[in-house]
């Protein structure tokens, strides 16, 4: 499970497949002609309407050539996920570079399980605690040195390196007890205790070539000149990167796949939302991930880019919500925490702040993943019984200033917020005015967000918000367990045995079906106790250039890049 | 001289150690540390736990006394040696390198702009005081000063960057796509080309400082006795202006020059955001954000040194235009 500050979430945007899913039901989009009219704008078909690529985009003959300009909006701190914690960079960028083992099939939404990658197969032993790895053969690094368990061996070791910072994976991996290489094409991992998700989580390690290390033992290993200038085993080589401007790739000719079609891919870094909207009605961006709502909405009636590119919305796994501070006495009645998360109008909210697309949430998991149940609901904005849930608690205004009271202690609580992202201003604000009607005082707190972040571990807050990103299946661990309260990421302090059980269980769970159970299970528990206000899941909205083909949608493991083609006959139509 | 100058330079050592002193408590003692920065990216959540923090915060010798860790630093400085950063894993001297010649040809160029433009209107307006051009440009140019710079910049991306109405600027970093193919005729004005908005939108609202300065001085010398003196001899305005007037009044600006060496190190954040121009003011400002205490202190240190060295020789200037200055010691 991963963790992203709302701001970043906004800030940046991601993907998804097959059909686009609305209200949690497929929505089937018959193709049709135009059929609506932005004001003043180009008449917009279904697709472009709802926000889904058209069929047919993956049919024809690919045609090779051609550069492929992406926009991304942040500069990386380096090139290697080993150090770096932003999994986002990697699936857009780098894992077109670097390949691991296994990988998360992207065609296999909403569950991406894994296929081979430089593993050709594996074997799990009966007790799940050996993996044997049988490496693919030819595979060489873009240097032209050959892959081999050598290197399987290396980047275990950096990983488990306390030198190395790499922090961020090692937790994941403290289980492992023992990696081993009997010949240069096995690799054997062996675990202490059994991880349901052990695989995944080779999947998410890019492996490294030792070879580019030497000299960079210890904590040199941070600062080696590779992670400016990596090589992988992947379909793209690095060629360049600068700094604010630009990471270039070129096709892998080597490749032990099938190849990349186009020759080049510019992945263009353009933090300013005013300027890539300029780009995007120059025609010179292919792919942009990072639209903000605002622009999702209004470009609409820009004929200029209706008739270049495909807009497309669809969701990863993520959600935003407001926490309450379990420490404090006033969150402790599940009536109080219901009544609050009938205050906060999301359907409205959707609307006004973000275009419409922002889908309220009733999942802890990924919504459109087999993990949540569709008919567990959060309840809707309902004030009166709201009201009413918080006078049958006990919370009265006997005193007469207007705030809710119980036992001498009045409803008044602070809502910390990271400050610099106006859209969650907004909605606070707004919850803030709709609270104050029933008689609670929120005071709003605006802070800094690694001030924040340090808040939130500390556990002094009232209330927060945060937006969570993860995984298409995700452990509930170190999120919900009652353990992960001192030290783990359970910020809110909430403590439920059902949850701990549940959470346990789960982790050795090796039924798929029996586990998307728990899941559901775990899941309407949340949405009964309302430990937090399940808030909306926010969709990446992206601008796909008309000119692309071989185009499919994978929304948690982004776009394809090495299967994209440029149809050399679109200019001409 | 000699003297005066080594003076000076040994006083730089403690100005500099008092600068860095005071930096390096600040940052420290701000609320915030690397790690909870770092939380911005995606992260698993496992990276936070207290076992991962204690690690780091002794990796980076967090939990010492603050005097220890300057001590610490103090002396990596002394042998020149400003560390890496802890984001990026790069040597901080290697990342301003790469950045501080941008940042100083961008300020250069629009320090240059400002000085051409602004101080022929400051003569203007001060040999034609009270004259409707007087008095239009100084209305102009308080316009122009108070007018943000991030207002101005996006209205130009909008209006002049192409796509919806006029295509005249290029509106995204410094250097077109196809830049390495060209000559290197091509290459200079295809920067040139880049730079001109940003520069335009990092002088223009000196203009106006640089004008009043250039007016009051001018004012203050174009009053005293010589000149009317040289008046009264016949000379024309021209050379009473030119000649006699100019180089006096021009000591003000001097002044005015010294206060602007820290912005042609410290580039400007909007700006450099807005173009995607990779500069000390996006470096610095990251930095702040990361709480990458390395590289702010590395920042903070090259740009004291260079202010001061900045300040130094517009003093020696002093000396070159105003003879009533004397640097050399009186026997």
């Amino acid at each position: 499970m991963v963790l992203r500050s709302t701001a970043a979430l906004l800030l940046c945007a991601l993907i998804l497949p097959g059909c686009l899913v609305r209200g949690g039901e497929p929505v089937e989009e018959e193709a049709a002609g135009p059929v609506a009219r932005a004001a003043g704008g180009p008449a917009l078909d279904a697709y472009w309407r709802d926000g889904i690529l058209p069929p047919g985009l993956e049919e024809g003959t690919p045609s090779r050539g051609g550069t492929l300009t992406v926009r991304i909006n942040s500069n990386p701190p380096s090139l290697t996920y080993l150090l770096d914690s932003d999994g986002w960079l990697y699936r857009v960028v780098m894992h077109n570079l670097h390949e691991a083992l296994v990988r998360p099939d992207p065609r296999d939404h909403p569950e991406y399980r894994p296929i081979p990658a430089l593993a050709e197969r594996w074997e799990v032993s009966d007790d799940h605690l050996t993996f044997t790895f049988h490496l693919r053969r030819g595979v060489r690094w873009h240097d032209g040195r050959p892959f081999t368990s050598a290197d399987v061996a290396f980047t275990f070791e950096k990983l488990l390196d306390e030198k190395v910072r790499s922090m961020h994976l090692r937790q994941s991996f403290q289980d492992l007890e023992s990696v081993t290489t009997p010949d240069p094409h096995t690799v054997v991992l062996r675990w202490k205790r059994p991880y349901v998700w052990a695989l995944e989580k080779i999947g998410s390690l890019p492996i490294l070539p030792a070879h580019a290390f030497e000299g960079y033992e210890g904590s040199k290993f941070n600062s080696a000149p590779y992670h400016r200038a990596p090589i992988g085993t992947g379909p793209f080589k690095f060629v360049s990167w600068e700094d604010q401007r630009s990471i270039v790739f070129e096709r892998n000719d080597d490749y032990w796949g099938r190849k990349a079609f186009v020759d080049r891919v510019v992945y263009t870094i353009i933090p300013e939302p005013n300027v890539a909207q300029q780009l995007l009605l120059r025609g010179e961006i292919d792919l942009d991930i990072n639209l903000t709502s605002e622009q999702y909405a209004k470009l609409a009636a820009e004929p200029k880019i209706v008739e270049r590119y495909h807009r497309v919305k669809y969701y990863e796994a993520s959600y935003t919500w407001i926490g309450w501070n379990h420490r404090r006495p006033l969150f402790r009645d599940a009536r109080v925490r219901r009544a609050l998360a009938m205050l906060l109008d999301r359907e409205k909210l959707a609307r006004a702040l973000f275009e419409g697309i922002a889908e309220p949430a009733h999942c802890v998991f990924y919504h459109l993943g087999p993990g949540c149940d569709p008919a567990t609901r959060t309840p809707d904005f309902d004030p009166d019984e709201a009201a009413r849930l918080l006078d049958e608690a006990g919370w009265r205004d006997t005193d007469g200033d207007g705030v809710l009271d119980k036992d001498g202690i009045p409803f008044r609580f602070t809502m910390t917020i990271p400050s610099g992202n106006p859209t969650n201003d907004a909605m606070v604000l707004v919850f803030q005015q709709q609270l104050y009607r029933l008689g609670i005082e929120m005071e709003l707190q605006r802070i800094e967000w690694s001030v924040y972040t340090r808040r939130l571990r500390s556990g002094e807050f009232d209330a927060c918000m945060l937006a969570w990103i993860m995984d298409a299946e995700s452990d509930p661990y170190q999120l919900w367990h009652s353990s992960q309260i001192d030290g783990g990421s359970n910020y809110l302090a909430y403590a439920n045995p059902e949850l701990d059980r549940l959470a346990e269980r789960i982790r050795s769970t090796f039924d798929r079906e029996e586990r998307q159970a728990i899941f559901r299970r775990f899941n309407q528990i949340v949405v009964d106790e309302a430990p937090l206000l399940l808030v909306y899941h926010l969709p990446r909205r992206t601008m796909v250039h008309r000119r692309l083909r071989g185009v499919y949608l994978s929304p948690i493991e982004f776009f394809q890049v090495a299967d994209l083609w440029i149809d050399p006959a679109w200019e001409a139509r | 001289m000699g003297t005066y100058l080594a003076r000076r330079l040994l006083l730089m050592i403690p100005t500099l150690l008092g600068i860095t002193l005071v930096t390096f408590v600040v940052i420290r003692l701000a609320p915030g540390d690397p790690v909870s920065a770092a939380m911005g990216g995606d992260l698993q959540p496992g990276a936070m736990s207290a076992e991962a923090i204690e690690h780091f915060r002794r990796e980076m010798h967090l939990d010492d006394p603050v005097l220890v860790q300057y001590g610490r630093w103090v002396g990596r400085l002394v042998t020149l040696d400003l560390g890496t950063s802890w984001r990026t894993g790069r040597s901080v001297l290697e990342q301003i390198a790469e950045r501080m010649p941008v940042t100083m040809g961008l300020g250069g160029a629009a320090l240059f702009f400002v000085y051409l433009l602004g101080l022929p209107l400051g003569i203007l307006s001060a040999v034609k005081q009270g004259s409707a051009s007087d008095r239009i440009s100084t209305v102009i140019l308080f316009v122009l000063y108070s007018l943000p710079s991030f207002w101005v910049g996006t209205l130009a991306i909008l209006y002049l960057g192409g796509g919806k109405y006029w295509d005249l600027i290029p509106v995204q970093g410094l250097r077109s796509p196809g830049h390495e193919e060209m000559g290197w005729i091509g290459q200079a004005l295809d920067v040139v080309w880049h730079a001109a908005t940003p520069v335009v939108l990092l002088g223009y609202a000196s203009l106006a400082s640089v004008s009043r300065y250039m007016r009051t001085g001018m004012l203050e010398v174009i009053r005293q006795d010589y000149i009317r003196t040289a008046r009264a001899k016949g000379l024309g305005e021209r050379v009473v202006v030119f000649k006699h007037a100019l180089r006096n009044s021009l000591i003000p600006i001097l002044s005015h020059l010294g206060l602007m060496v820290p912005f042609l190190i410290g580039g400007s954040v909007i700006v450099e955001r807005l173009f995607g121009i990779p500069g000390m003011g996006q470096l610095m400002f990251q930095a702040i954000l990361t709480r990458d205490y390395s590289l702010i202190m590395g920042i903070t240190t090259v740009t004291a040194i260079l202010t001061m060295l900045g300040i130094l020789i517009t003093d020696l200037l002093y000396a070159a235009v105003d003879p009533r200055i004397s640097l050399v010691e009186k026997k």
